[in-house]
């Protein structure tokens, strides 16, 4: 196949058989800002065969984090999350919310029309708080999006420890640790 | 030696089998005057009828050597016997023009964040 080469890309690669010679580079990346491709000219040679590129984006995704999932619920500062691929695989700097609750992704992909996934696990979240560590996808159609997150209080839980010799009998001061498996 | 013919031996290095070379000689037309492969020490001798002026002897390996083919110009008289070495690389291999190359996108800012979907051109 001559000049021009079109290569698909997927989970980030793509294969084609290229004759040796100098290009240059452009991008088609849906909810990438397309000119930022880094290089944007490329010379392919025997013995070379993986060129790696990037590309940017300039979106911002807002990840709020209450203890009820609502915008007006009580924040919760330190809860982490980490931007992933489609397998879970985590990449970059994690974020952290902050007092108001807000952990901020920069750089992230948006388009109108047909908006890139964007995927995101928690990692950790403030003492005594749950949260969920699941995969997550979200996609933008706007620059800058906020997405509420629940992370709620810890049920009240209550211990009982008792002799094993005198059934019922209390125990009447220790202390108990759970460690989780 | 005939007076009217030229005796042209050709001497080809690295040899290892016959027929790894093809031995070509062209008149001043470029008319193919002669033909022949090397035996297995790479030689090959060719006699020309009535020789007259400026000939060509192209020299070809069959194989992957470098270069694929020398020429060189003679002059051929017809009371002379010539003798030419041919010098080639031994086992080298010409890359291939076309190669399979693999394009990696990943995201500027979360280093190795692979890019889902997209395409890559160069032109």
């Amino acid at each position: 196949m001559p000049s021009p080469y079109v290569i698909t890309i997927t989970d980030g690669e793509g294969s084609e058989r290229i004759l040796n010679g100098s290009y240059t580079v452009t991008a088609d990346v849906t909810g990438y800002n397309n000119v930022s491709i880094t290089p944007d000219s490329v010379i392919v040679e025997p013995g070379i065969n993986t060129y790696n590129f990037t590309i940017a984006a300039t979106g911002t995704l807002t990840l709020h984090v209450t203890e009820d999932g609502t915008p007006g619920g009580t924040p919760v500062a330190g809860a982490t999350f980490v931007r992933c691929d489609s397998s879970g695989t985590a990449y970059g700097t994690p974020v952290v919310s902050d007092a108001n609750g807000d952990a901020v992704f920069p750089f992230v992909p948006f388009d109108a029309v047909n908006p890139p996934n964007i995927y995101y696990r928690q990692t950790a979240s403030a003492p005594d708080h749950e949260f969920d560590g699941t995969l997550q996808i979200v996609t933008m159609t706007t620059s800058t999006e906020t997405f509420e997150v629940e992370n709620p209080l810890a049920a009240l839980r209550t211990v009982n420890l008792t002799d094993t010799n005198y059934a019922g009998l209390p125990i009447e001061s220790g202390e108990i640790t759970f460690t989780e498996v | 030696m005939d007076k009217e013919r030229a005796t042209v031996a050709v001497k080809c290095i690295p040899a290892r089998c016959e027929g790894e070379y093809v031995v070509t000689i062209f008149d001043a037309l470029n008319n193919t005057v002669s033909q022949s492969g090397t035996d297995k020490y790479g030689k090959a001798s060719v006699n020309i009828s009535n020789p007259s002026g400026e000939y060509r002897i192209r020299v070809r390996s069959v194989n992957l050597k470098s270069p694929r083919a020398i020429n060189t110009w003679l002059s051929l008289r017809p009371d002379r016997g010539y003798l030419l070495y041919f010098l080639f690389g031994r086992f080298f291999i010409i890359p291939p023009c076309r190669v399979e190359a693999t394009f990696r996108l990943t995201d500027r800012n979360y280093d190795g964040l692979p890019i889902e979907k997209g395409v890559i051109v160069l032109a």
